[in-house]
């Protein structure tokens, strides 16, 4: 029996924070879903950013947005055949959608400009091992945390961040964005990650917290602090709420990494209620209160729910839509899949 | 900071050197409790990276550290040497492997990063998460993917075994050439009808009629063919054009018939964009040069086990200056033969580098760290008594000083019933294989073979060993008990349900004068055919999926039209789904359900949902595999099973597209010998029950070893002779069965048995206890001659709760 506890950022703790019960049929038994739908968009947004601050490295000059699209009608065909689709759009509008966000026509955004010529790395993994007490997480006595750093940025011009994170509460990690002015300096390490989503997400906080647990493992492994972190929500329209920056400090840094410990601590008990009785584990957030305060089911929660293979007796979500009887959690229903 | 370089209170202080690494190397041994290496000692040559060194081949016996050594040997590189850490391969014998050679590799490094930091020296990034880790398939995949465009700008995508037997089923009569008897013969036919190649193929445990007969066995047959063939024939023989040792013995063409096959096959993959495991390798060796640049030093674990093809592509780097290869393995634990992997790659490094005048070094590694003194002891004497003596390279295994003695090597003899009494008597004592926080001393039993199926013989062995554990509330973990596609479990059982969705048998009169008889729209008799609800498929199809169907309503006492009282829910929301795609064929709004929506559903019906935490969910999981590998093939055709379900009626009655009937016909047959899916989950808080070759790798406190006297199987040594281009001399009698002559074949062949049962010994860190089935109707239960000897002088006495069974210990502990 393995002692090691895998866990990925992305694909392990953040989703069980949305939903544990998802999360444990498919990461813990290997029930997968029957769609990758919410996978397409975001591989791709991560797949241009990567090829294009790849290809500023080595040629040193910035690619067109015409042969961007080429590259992501390759990696879209790709995908699909590894079984991702997209959500309620076709193909064209999911590549016009990332390439136009990308490109103010054909001139490249400034903002991704400033993360092209910046990086340092592109798809820097980070992983640490850490030493856990058995009692605490189940038998296991250690954790190997993977997360990937979307890219570490070295600024090469001035660039002002519109949003800044607030800490309302710095213990607890709790914040919201306010309106700002930070500027960043030329030679100012940072680390960046890009959401393809919008500025109006609720997950912001563990999006927050997520970076700083990164940036807390790259000093660990670099020696490096960076200035601070950024959000780059890709798809958000409103150019001042495309970036947040996230100001850090050592006590953070270890508040973020004790915050990540002990959501390992509360994914590890969601698999210790599995094995006793898997009907226990509820879905929703895993700490059965969504970020509205009402159910353990927001609204942008439920558009994971309505494409997941697990809905059909899922109590949450049916209180979500007001009773089983809903089309949408409708077994014979042949008209949604 | 330049990579490497090294600052000593915030000034540059230059690179690591050697020394200051193995003085840091020691903190870190001792800070985990380990012992420093000795100064003088041969870890320390493993652990340095010379500037001479181009080959390093290390002996290493069983729980010598090597993964401990191999990983200092890989940080001496990067932290040293300064070599960037993506220019470093190595490769593991599995996925599970590399997991732990990669945990093992970031420990290390961020216990070296601390033990520096205390020193006031601050290490470079070596960005140890850029060392290429993996098997020899996915490295492959990844260098590439990532170093050859043609590759990349295709979606050129590796395939698994599963996906690729599926696409063999589906595709072998039409792109591979084969007419199963009518028509003219093609290459396949030529193949399978010749007795010289089949013998060699089939199973040693299949006794009489014809193989290959189903579509399993022929995807089983062609599979091997081309695995034989491009690992083993293509590197040694293509070049010089030696034909196939089959032609040499026994005449014929065989030779030209597997490289048409071959160039059928790659032809099929390269239209298709894919790989499997046998061709990546192959396409690999063609490109290595334009990888080459990019790689400084390759490392290969468990290099024992390489196949020619693996060989050929290890050694292929050296063909580059500066690249480094160090490989580390065990000739004794060389137990992958029947798969292709040949010991003479190993045998044979020390020769060709001398050959081509490439520095070479040889280091054994020979103390034991895992086991007792008296486990190290009855592991040698095994050796020195059976098979294995003759063929084993020098080497001398022992205990490292202070080692303890430990518990005497037991024997436990009883008819088997009795034997899985005490075993779960005993482990009962250990409390194992229960769910909760504890964490008892870790068990596993070994066998030859822990296959679950029912014979002639009666219940498998395995089986009764399960309801002893069972019986004593003890949970088993056997992932390859090769019934988890039965009729009775969640595979088959899902199957059954998509088979009645489809294609729902009922009773109607189309008997002889009317009598009421089962028809379904797959049935052979067009008599019956009529009377299916569902318009019949264009062409024939394999009727297994009639039998799942079937068996799924008269479970429990049910009949067709009527399931029991538990499965009446779940069939009648199957009827509703049928009779919406119905309705929907005649309205405006085109359905969106597909094939895995509707198992999707299906596993959140109370009949599934309900399984608890046991086998039953996991094969849940497995299916939705299998369903995956299924459609994966037909992703990118016009006839996807991606796509939405939709009947179209025609004189009312539904007409399903060919290509779920397709579906039907290749899914039936890959759940006769289906194993669980080898999933951690699965094992947390049980009680391993493995074959020797998955214990490979593993350790545990306590061990159980059955079943070590198998008959020999030459057939797996002969293969590879023959594909060789080795006329190694065997006939074939009249019931199919080998008779081999080549006593080359026979001495290999023997070794091989014997390389399974050290293994398994050698996987015990406190206690062996080897289980002695008398009288067993198995041939394969036998108890290795070679271990009864080492009891003969023992004195037998009643085990303490099962006093049938008796008990001796090995007297020289």
């Amino acid at each position: 029996m393995r002692d090691v506890i895998e866990v990925s950022y992305t694909g392990d703790l953040l989703a069980h924070r949305r939903c544990a019960r998802a999360w444990v049929y498919e990461k813990h038994v290997g029930l997968h879903p029957y769609e990758q739908v919410q996978a397409m968009e975001g591989r791709l947004v991560h797949h241009a950013m990567e090829w294009m601050a790849r290809r500023y490295l080595e040629d040193g000059r910035h690619v067109a947005n015409d042969d961007l699209k080429v590259q992501l009608e390759k990696q879209f065909k790709v995908l699909w055949a590894r079984g991702f689709r997209t959500s309620f759009s076709s193909k064209a509008e999911t590549l016009n959608r990332i390439v136009n966000n990308l490109y103010c026509k054909s001139d490249l955004d400034p903002t991704v400009r400033a993360v092209v010529e910046g990086a340092q790395h592109s798809e820097y993994e980070l992983r640490t091992v850490r030493k856990l007490i058995e009692a605490d997480f189940g038998g296991k006595s250690k954790l190997l945390l993977t997360g990937v750093l979307d890219v570490v940025v070295q600024q090469q011009a001035p660039l002002t961040y519109r949003q800044e994170w607030y800490w309302v509460n710095r213990t607890t990690l709790e914040g919201d964005p306010i309106s700002s002015a930070i500027a960043a300096h030329p030679g100012d390490l940072e680390i960046w990650d890009f959401k393809a989503t919008r500025f109006r997400t609720p997950y912001k906080s563990d999006y927050v917290r997520q970076l700083l647990t990164y940036a807390a493992l790259y000093r660990d492994q670099t020696g490096r602090l960076p200035e601070r972190c950024v959000l780059f929500f890709v798809n958000e329209q409103e150019p001042a709420e495309r970036l947040l920056s996230i100001a850090l400090d050592d006590e953070l840094l270890q508040l973020a990494v004790a915050w990540t410990l002990d959501e390992v601590r509360r994914l590890r008990q969601t698999v210790l209620t599995f094995q006793r009785r898997p009907q226990d584990v509820r879905g929703g957030t895993s700490d059965n209160k969504s970020r509205a305060g009402e159910g353990p089911i927001d609204d942008e929660q439920a558009h994971q729910c309505t494409a997941c293979g697990q809905r059909f007796d899922c109590a949450e979500y049916h209180e979500y839509l007001g009773g089983p009887t809903e089309a949408d959690v409708k077994r014979s229903n042949v008209f949604k899949n | 900071m330049p990579r490497g370089q090294v600052s000593i209170n915030g000034l540059m202080a230059g690179t690591l050197s050697g020394d200051v690494f193995l003085e840091l190397l020691d903190d870190v041994l001792r800070q985990i409790g380990r012992q420093a290496l000795p100064t003088t000692g041969v870890e320390r040559r493993v652990v340095t990276v010379n500037s001479s060194d181009r080959v390093l081949q290390i002996l290493a016996g069983p729980g010598a550290g090597k993964t401990e050594l191999l990983v200092w040997r890989v940080l001496y590189e990067l932290f040293v040497n300064e070599t960037p850490s993506s220019r470093i391969l190595v490769t593991t014998f599995t996925k599970r492997a590399s997991t732990e050679l990669e945990i093992r590799t970031v420990e290390r490094v961020e216990a070296l990063i601390r033990v520096a930091r205390r020193r006031n020296l601050e290490l470079a990034d070596v960005r140890p998460h850029d060392l290429r880790i993996g098997t020899i398939h996915s490295l492959c995949d990844e260098l590439l993917s990532e170093f050859d465009t043609s590759y990349l700008e295709s979606g050129s995508q590796l395939v698994d075994e599963v996906e690729t037997a599926v696409r063999i089923a589906r595709e072998h009569r039409r792109k591979l050439g084969y007419n199963g008897g009518r028509g003219a013969k093609r290459v396949l036919d030529r193949l399978f009808e010749n007795p010289a190649v089949v013998s060699l193929f089939r199973p040693p445990w299949f006794e009489n009629g014809h193989w290959p007969a189903t579509v399993a066995d022929r995807v089983d047959a062609i599979e091997q063919l081309l695995a034989q063939h491009i690992e083993t024939w293509m590197p040694r023989c293509m070049g010089s054009g030696r034909p196939n040792g089959i032609d040499s013995v026994h005449g014929g063409s065989v030779t030209p018939d597997l490289v048409k096959l071959y160039g059928r096959w790659d032809e099929y993959l390269r239209e298709q964009n894919i790989l499997d495991f046998a061709t990546i390798q192959q396409r690999f060796v063609e490109r290595q040069t334009a990888v080459a640049d990019h790689v400084s030093h390759v490392f290969v674990d468990e290099f024992q086990d390489s196949n020619p093809i693996q060989f050929e592509l290890h050694t292929g780097w050296l063909a580059t200056k500066d690249i480094r290869l160090t490989v580390v393995g065990d000739d004794d634990q060389a137990i992958y033969r029947f798969r292709g992997s040949d010991i003479e790659c190993f045998n044979q490094l020390g020769p060709f580098c001398f050959e081509k005048r490439i520095p070479f070094r040889l280091e054994r590694l020979e103390l034991n760290h895992r086991s007792t003194q008296t486990i190290v002891s009855f592991a040698h004497a095994f050796k020195a008594e059976s098979a294995l003596g003759a063929q084993s390279m020098a080497k001398t295994i022992s205990a490292p000083e202070g080692t303890i003695c430990g518990p005497s090597v037991r024997l436990l003899e009883g008819n088997w019933a009795d034997l899985c009494t005490s075993v779960s008597a005993e482990l009962s004592a250990f409390a194992s294989g229960r769910h909760d926080n504890a964490r008892p001393p870790s068990v596993a039993v070994l066998m030859f073979s822990t296959s679950e199926r029912r014979s002639k013989f009666g219940d498998a062995p395995a089986v009764e060993l399960r309801d002893a554990l069972g019986a004593r509330g003890i949970r088993m973990f056997n992932p390859r008990n090769k019934t988890a596609g039965h009729y009775d479990t969640p595979v088959g059982q899902l199957f059954g349900l998509i088979s009645y969705l489809i294609d729902p048998i009922s009773y109607a009169p189309a008997g002889k004068r009317g009598r009421t008889v089962m028809v379904c729209a797959s049935d052979k008799e067009e008599s019956r055919r009529q009377y299916a609800a569902v318009v019949p498929p264009a062409y024939p199809i394999s009727l297994e999926h009639q039998a799942f169907q079937k068996h799924f309503f008269k479970a429990n006492g049910g009949d067709i039209g009527k399931p029991s009282a538990d499965r009446r829910d779940v069939v009648r929301l199957v009827d509703d789904i049928r009779s919406g795609l119905v309705r929907a064929a005649t309205g405006s709004r085109r359905p969106r359900l597909t094939l895995s929506g509707f198992v999707a559903r299906l596993l959140t019906t109370p009949f599934f949902r309900d399984s608890g935490y046991t086998e039953a969910l996991f094969r849940q999981a497995l299916f939705t595999k299998i369903l995956e590998s299924n459609i994966a093939p037909t992703r990118r055709t016009k006839k996807s099973l991606d796509q939405p379900l939709a009947v179209t009626l025609d004189n009312r009655k539904p007409e399903w597209d060919y290509s779920l009937w397709s579906f039907l016909s290749i899914f039936g047959t890959f759940l006769e010998s289906l194993d669980d899916l080898e999933v951690e989950a699965f094992e947390d808080g049980a009680v391993p029950v493995l074959t020797f070759h998955q214990a490979k790798g593993l350790e545990f406190d306590h061990v159980y070893v059955a079943a070590t006297g198998r008959p020999v199987d030459a057939a797996p040594a002969l293969r590879t002779l023959l594909f060789s281009g080795e006329p190694a001399k065997y006939s074939v009698n009249a019931d199919g069965s080998l008779q081999v002559r080549s006593t080359k074949a026979c001495r290999l062949a023997a070794a091989d048995r014997d390389r399974e049962t050290y293994v398994a010994l050698t996987r015990a860190k406190t206690s062996i206890t080897v289980l002695s089935a008398v009288g067993h109707r198995r041939p394969y239960m036998m108890t290795s001659p070679a271990i009864l000897s080492l009891f003969n002088e023992s004195t037998r006495h009643p085990h303490r709760q099962v006093p049938r069974v008796d008990v001796a210990e090995w007297p020289h502990a």
